[in-house]
């Protein structure tokens, strides 16, 4: 029958549908699939209850009629109380002579018992410092309900009746539609302070947000309001001190109302640095993790307090995740993470839970055990985990690290600027919290003039970036009058052009999307040419700048093509010997070089220098990057002898042009030299100065100097400097993480280089940190199965040796070489130097037997494959095994053979 | 606190106590007098509806419900089975009401207005009675436990326990039919309206 086979089919459903809901979001998807895969009808119901459940929000959770005083069950769920679900929520006392007795020993108002002038009627909470109460005034004709907070008996202060009289007026004055406001206070008969506050419907921020799906942009807004209303408190000299979700509640109408301001500081108006008591209690009391640094150090507290706990809140609105994980933290461990640290950018985070059971300072973001899934919080902002991470990346981080900054002068000066970059960011204008770089200019101006025809943005793009170049060269004097005046009026086009198109463009944004300069170059450079297919020289210029733009960008054969094009062009338009030819034949060269075509690179740029030297020999002031090109160039082909006077003559020459472009490059070309030939003092010396040249043309956070700075590391740490080598890391690290973004090359390569500091200076529990981190870029870009990861791992294990916890290193090395031996095949060198880094750990754990034979098979390996070094790390090892086996006679021939063996090598 | 109310009508406790000892003929008796009595009450609270003053304080409904029984005389049990039973009640009479409503509306040529005005901030989350109604009838085709369920808790107001207790099974199937029947309401009221596009709209 029809009736029983629904009955039947709902019954499966409500089974199905019990066990889904108690698996994360994120496997019910795959759960549905799995067990409905042979009845799709059914698959379809489950799902959509399954979506109307998570979008059910309060649908019904308050009851028609509801429960009051005195009845079977004395309390309802408080409406205020968002995160309590439903059906759980538990009366406060089903037993009303139990509630009674159980209120009057703890002294708490009951319903119905007056608090001032307000009748309770049910409780709503209990908070940290106040117990929470509906309430309504008898004689209000309106009957208002209102929030009666109470403080807790405890927390009484002789103090605080008066501290209420004078902030009262100030507090109650505070008229905004999104505070909600204080309407009364006062002091109970046994001397416990009240307020008496507006009675908000709603829920905390986050869970809002969450339940109702909002998108980035949509939670960008609604954060734009609780701005507003800082900023407006702060403008009346009105401090928060306790921003929090809880805190910030968004009633139905989507409308966020902030409770509570002012009130932590007149419960807790002036903590100081040596009252350590009232600090521990203030800490004891509010959550830790949306506190500022220097509320919980105990310091003064401003309005860049309340920013603080506002970047946490916009990095937990956005991220759904918290800064910092402080849920088995210590005060201690608080104080120092939020003081040394910054909090990892909200773009790594919503990717993949990092799992780093090694860290031990509380500094990844969510703990394993609450720890949402990233596709939840992707899901809850309707986008994808890397769909997130793009939307994320770049400004948005800026925004919220800037409100994080640990420094509170560093931070936003106010909350309305906070909100001016979040505004600005919704319209895809600059945001004032990232440095004004050049791609990051350009990058902005294109998203911003979408609306404008594809041919139009292209040409504002290529011709921006083209104008930025010609602007760089802008002081170069030319030997030829002629070619000055042809390139003058070239350039003259081309800003004429720029300036038409920024003018034309719509200023209306379109929002959300990105469109990198790479996209915008391949549609757009094809119609540029074709556009300029009349005027060859500028299209020359064109192909030469697209081709540059590539070649910065990495995208070398792209670069290639273009600056061949544009190089044949200008020799059939200026002939061979042109300075314009060689300065294509030089961009050029170090394309190929790049590319691995060292010898035709070296006879471009051969070439190229000879045109610029002309009939007088020497290179003129304005083509010193040709030069530098030329020592590039021949550094990527290794001929340092041939690359040590050509870059001695550019750094001459950069240094007596009146203008400076080319002394940096100059500068870092020379040190490369110096740090090649075995002289890394002053390699150092000259990597500094080229750093600290580039800083400041660019500012000290471009990518530009992350090579230099990797190079100064490099060069100092040869030096034996190895504070300063790890500054350098450390530096272009930062500027590689917040500017290059997480899968960039070169960023495995600088956490490894740091790892290896780490290990010289014997701080080994950093070292094991940053190797993993490498490992973990590393594994991003290159995939699981790269034998590097494999290396890194052995990296790993000496530390863990040299830390002191062979039996992990051994542990982990076994699991390595289970892994990695079929992978990469057991002749592998990556096998050897694990089997030796075993060997080490098995002698440090005494398990000598199993040691001996694992060294002397890899002594006879190395020697057999040729690896000298390996063979020599080989017998060092069994010398001290046989040290540590007290029998040191056996260890001899090694330790002579090594001494012979150096001997020999020295 | 609430000051002790005389029953009105001391025979409903009485018969309480006898239904719940399995006097069904007791609960024939009982239910018009119920009835009558919550009539009189949501009579009084939806006149006041026409002067802006809803239901105003569901206390009120309670402090009513308590004064027809002396509570102090029932047991737990009992007291959960009235509150039962005035949930079944209150749910006919709400209906019956707004149904009246719309019909008288629609006469006027006016709009449905929502019942209780003065929920303001659940008003965009509330349903239409009379749809709720109705898919509460379709529950109870598919489910009667789960309709139950929801009648008890949404139009009386029962906890968990209570539920429990009336319907007897445990309150963890409580809270699971519950979860189940509240999504599957959702969908069937809220599939004109996205909820989410709505509050998007508010936002700007």
């Amino acid at each position: 029958m029809r009736a029983d086979d629904e009955i039947e089919g709902w019954n499966r459903l409500s089974d199905l549908f019990d066990q889904a809901i108690e698996k994360p979001a994120a496997e019910r998807g795959a759960f549905v699939a799995r067990v409905c895969a042979d009845e799709p009808a059914l698959g379809r119901s489950l799902e959509e209850l399954l979506v109307s459940e998570a979008r059910a929000g309060t649908f019904m959770e308050a009851p028609l009629v509801r429960r009051a005083a005195g009845s079977a069950a004395s309390a309802m769920i408080p409406s205020t109380d968002a995160d309590a679900d439903p059906t759980n929520a538990e009366p406060v006392d089903t037993d009303p002579a139990g509630d009674r007795q159980h209120a009057s020993r703890r002294g708490e108002p009951r319903i119905g018992d007056h608090i001032g002038a307000y009748r309770v009627l049910r409780p709503l909470g209990q908070g940290g410092m106040s117990t929470v109460f509906l309430a309504i005034r008898d004689d209000d004709t309106f009957k208002r309900r209102v929030v009666v907070k109470l403080v807790r008996a405890d927390l009484r202060d002789a103090d605080l009746e008066r501290r209420l009289r004078t902030e009262r007026h100030i507090l109650a004055s505070l008229a905004h539609p999104n505070i909600a406001r204080l309407f009364d206070g006062g002091t109970t008969e046994d001397g416990r302070p009240y307020f008496v506050m507006e009675y908000v419907e709603g829920l905390p921020i986050t869970t809002f947000a969450d339940r109702y799906q909002l998108s980035v942009d949509e939670r960008s807004a609604l954060f734009r309001k609780v701005l507003g209303a800082v900023q407006y408190a702060h403008q009346n000299l009105v401090v928060h001190r306790d921003l929090k979700p809880s805190n910030i509640l968004v009633a139905a109408d989507g409308e966020p109302h902030l409770l509570d301001f002012g009130i932590a500081k007149l419960l807790n108006p002036d903590l100081s640095a040596d009252d350590v008591h009232a600090t521990a209690t203030w800490l004891r009391l509010m959550t830790p993790h949306y506190a500022s640094p220097e509320q919980v150090c105990g310091k003064l507290v401003g309005t860049a307090s309340d920013i603080y706990s506002l970047g946490v809140l916009l990095y937990e609105l956005l991220a759904g995740r918290l800064p910092f994980d402080f849920a088995r933290a210590t005060p201690g461990e608080i104080e120092r993470t939020l003081t040394e640290r910054d909090p990892p950018r909200p773009s790594t985070v919503v990717v993949a839970a990092r799992a780093d059971a090694e860290t031990t300072a509380p500094t990844s973001a969510g703990s394993a055990s609450s720890d949402p899934a990233s596709s939840d919080i992707a899901r809850n902002r309707m986008l994808e985990p890397h769909e997130l991470q793009r939307r994320l990346r770049g400004d948005l981080d800026a925004i919220i690290m800037k409100a994080l900054r640990s420094a509170p002068q560093r931070r936003y000066a106010s909350a309305e600027r906070f909100a001016d970059d979040l505004e600005r960011f919704a319209k895809n204008l600059p945001v004032g919290a990232r440095k004004g770089t050049w791609y990051y200019r350009i990058g902005k101006l294109v998203r911003r003039r979408r609306t404008a025809a594809a041919v139009t943005i292209s040409l504002a793009l290529a011709l921006a970036v083209g104008a930025g170049v010609l602007a760089q060269k802008h002081a170069q004097v030319l030997r030829e009058r002629d070619n000055a005046q042809r390139e003058r009026s070239q350039r003259d086009t081309v800003l004429a052009l720029l300036l038409e198109v920024l003018q034309v463009a719509d200023p209306n944004v379109s929002l959300g999307e990105t469109y990198s300069i790479r996209e915008a170059l391949d549609s757009s450079a094809p119609k540029l040419r074709r556009l300029l297919a009349d005027q060859p020289a500028l299209r020359a210029e064109l192909l030469h700048t697209t081709g540059t733009i590539y070649h910065n960008l990495g995208l070398w054969p792209r670069a290639r093509v273009d600056l061949e094009a544009a190089l044949s062009l200008r020799k059939s338009l200026f002939g061979d010997r042109d300075p314009s030819v060689a300065r294509t034949q030089s961009r050029l060269a170090l394309v190929l070089a790049n590319l691995g075509e060292v010898d035709t690179a070296r006879a471009l740029t051969t070439q190229a220098v000879e045109t610029s030297r002309g009939a007088r020999g020497s290179v003129p002031a304005a083509d010193v990057a040709i030069l530098n090109d030329q020592v590039t160039v021949l550094c990527a082909a290794q001929d340092y002898e041939a690359a040590l006077p050509l870059a001695e003559e550019a750094l001459a020459l950069a240094r007596s042009a009146s203008n400076r472009e080319g002394l940096p490059t100059a500068l870092i070309n020379r040190a490369m030299v110096a740090l090649r030939k075995d002289e890394p003092t002053h390699a150092a010396v000259l990597f500094q100065q080229g750093a600290e040249l580039l800083a400041l043309r660019f500012g000290d956070d471009h990518p530009r100097l992350v090579n230099p700075l990797s190079n100064l590391g490099s060069a100092r740490r040869r030096a034996g400097d190895l504070t300063g080598a790890r500054d350098a890391f450390e530096q272009a690290l930062t500027i590689q993480q917040t500017a290059l973004g997480e899968t960039h090359p070169t960023l495995a390569i600088t956490l490894n280089n740091l790892a290896g500091i780490h290990v010289a200076r014997g701080e080994h529990a950093e070292a094991i940190e940053v190797f993993g981190q490498a490992a973990d870029v590393f594994e991003r870009q290159a995939g699981p199965d790269h034998p590097r990861l494999f290396f890194l791992e052995i990296q790993i294990a000496q530390s863990r040796i040299a830390a002191g916890t062979p039996s992990v290193a051994r542990e982990d090395l076994q699991q390595s070489l289970a892994h990695w031996r079929n992978r990469i095949g057991a002749e592998h060198r990556f096998v050897l130097l694990a089997d030796l880094a075993l060997g080490r750990a098995l002698t440090a754990l005494g398990d000598f037997d199993a040691a001996e034979p694992l060294l002397h098979a890899g002594f006879d390996r190395a020697m057999a494959a040729g690896w000298q070094r390996d063979a020599a790390s080989c017998l060092a090892l069994l010398r001290t095994l046989h040290e540590a086996m007290g029998t040191p006679e056996r260890s001899e021939p090694f330790a002579r053979r090594l001494e012979d063996w150096d001997a020999g090598e020295g | 606190m609430i000051d002790a109310q005389p029953p009105l009508d001391a025979p409903i406790t009485g018969l309480l106590i006898a239904w719940s000892h399995g006097d069904e003929q007791a609960r024939d008796v009982l239910v018009p007098l119920v009835y009558d009595q919550l009539c009189a009450l949501a009579g009084g609270i939806l006149r006041s509806e026409r002067t802006n003053h809803t239901l105003a304080s569901s206390a009120l409904v309670h402090e009513a419900f308590l004064r027809m029984v002396e509570i102090d005389k029932v047991g737990w049990n009992d007291r959960a089975h009235f509150f039962a039973l005035c949930a079944r009640l209150m749910r006919r009479i709400l209906i019956d009401h707004a149904r009246k409503q719309r019909a008288s509306k629609r006469g006027e040529g006016g709009e449905n207005l929502p019942l209780f005005e003065d929920r303001l901030s659940d008003k965009a989350r509330d349903p239409d009675l009379l749809a709720l109604d109705q898919a509460l009838e379709r529950l109870a085709d598919r489910n009667s436990q789960q309709a139950r369920i929801v009648e008890l808790r949404y139009f009386g107001g029962l906890d968990r326990e209570e539920i429990a207790a009336v319907l007897g099974i445990s309150s963890a199937t409580v809270t699971r039919r519950w979860r189940m029947a509240r999504a599957w309401l959702f969908r069937q009221l809220s599939q004109p309206v996205d909820p989410r596009r709505a509050v998007a709209e508010r936002l700007g």
